[in-house]
């Protein structure tokens, strides 16, 4: 019956309808997530990374709040990434669940975990606005080390990963907990961020373990193949 | 499941947390710990952080995440607090939500300033015209002048209004050293949506009992 195919499968891909555009600049930062998610569940999606220069001169002030990254879904513009990666993980499936739980308590522990995991934007997102770039070093070499702001949260991490059963961050099976520890540590060693020596993660070896499962899932293997930017290099 | 919420006698993050399981009616015991307390408290907990969520036998942490939750298993008027079946509505809430705190970072930090006039200074200047919570403040004050509806997201009550409610209304309270309880005056639209909020039947009850006197500002 083509009429109950085609609302099964309306039903089973919501977006299918909406366009679906994802702007930031070319590198991972917050929106990683995203990106990744929205491949794993083959939910098409243009993704439109701009430069600085594309930012400052055109986009930003079309745009309000003047922010990226943005997500662009039929007519409505969204800003705030964890928002839209929790999004896009909800219209995602990989292996036939969605990338963010239906059940309301699993979807918390995600969410706690993702947040867990953000918790080291803190220092690092403060370490941008420091002007001298020894100060800024310094600060950030002082945030990865024994002590230090980011490491603290790394090691915290590190020790529920140890913790799993599973292997995945959260429940049985890849979410967007998975996704957001993957995407968002490994830039930290990928020696593209001044100050932060390439060793960071060394002793963290749930994390490396984890880091490990994530990357050699084939379809995300795929995706860090392409040569879209050097520090993808990182992720595989 | 039983649900215990753990935190200081104060609204922080987490009122909207409480505020969603009153009106949702979610039984939950509301635990206050004195600042006083927390330190000799704080060695059986990792991370180290309130607030705390106790969930059956699982204890939860980060105040956003437990929001998200609270509101998700409350309904007002026959509807969760977060749209758990419209991935789309739900963006947009969480998108509001994310908006409303980013107050949180200025304000976070400067707890964290140990000179009190440097303290008092940088909070006067935050949220002064041109301040870091200033710019966030007003372009929520655009949004919620553009709701048709009244509400934050959509048609009706959500955890966008609840929070934008929680977290501002502190602001003018008087208790945050160097705001000064004029700071929310110029925003018309912040407060004709506190008026909606607080006024709403369930909330007035709820802040009528006198469990703090910073309640006062949600009046």
């Amino acid at each position: 019956d083509l009429k109950l195919q085609f609302l099964y499968f309306i039903d089973s891909h919501p977006n299918t309808i909406m366009s679906i555009k994802v702007v930031y600049f070319p590198m991972p930062g917050r929106v990683e997530p995203t990106r990744l998610a929205l491949t794993l569940g083959g939910v098409e999606f243009e993704d439109q990374r701009v430069t600085g220069e594309e930012w400052g001169s055109k986009l930003k002030s079309s745009v309000t709040p003047k922010q990226l990254p943005l997500m662009y879904i039929g007519d409505k513009v969204i800003g705030q990434s964890t928002a839209q990666m929790r999004y896009a993980a909800k219209i995602s499936k990989f292996e036939g669940k969605p990338l963010y739980p239906e059940d309301a308590l699993l979807a918390l522990e995600v969410d706690e975990f993702v947040d867990f995991v953000g918790e080291m934007f803190g220092p690092i997102g403060a370490s941008f606005k420091i002007e001298d770039q020894a100060a800024k070093e310094a600060f950030r070499a002082k945030a990865v080390s024994e002590g230090g702001d980011a490491h603290k949260w790394i090691s915290y991490i590190d020790s529920l990963l140890g913790k799993s059963k599973s292997g995945f961050a959260v429940g049985d099976h890849l979410t967007i907990a998975d996704i957001a520890a993957f995407c968002w540590y490994q830039p930290l060693k990928s020696g593209f961020l001044d100050g932060i020596p390439v060793t960071c993660l060394d002793e963290f070896k749930n994390i490396e373990a984890h880091k490990q499962k994530i990357a050699n899932i084939p379809a995300v293997k795929a995706y860090y193949s392409e040569p879209k930017m050097p520090i993808y290099k990182t992720y595989q």
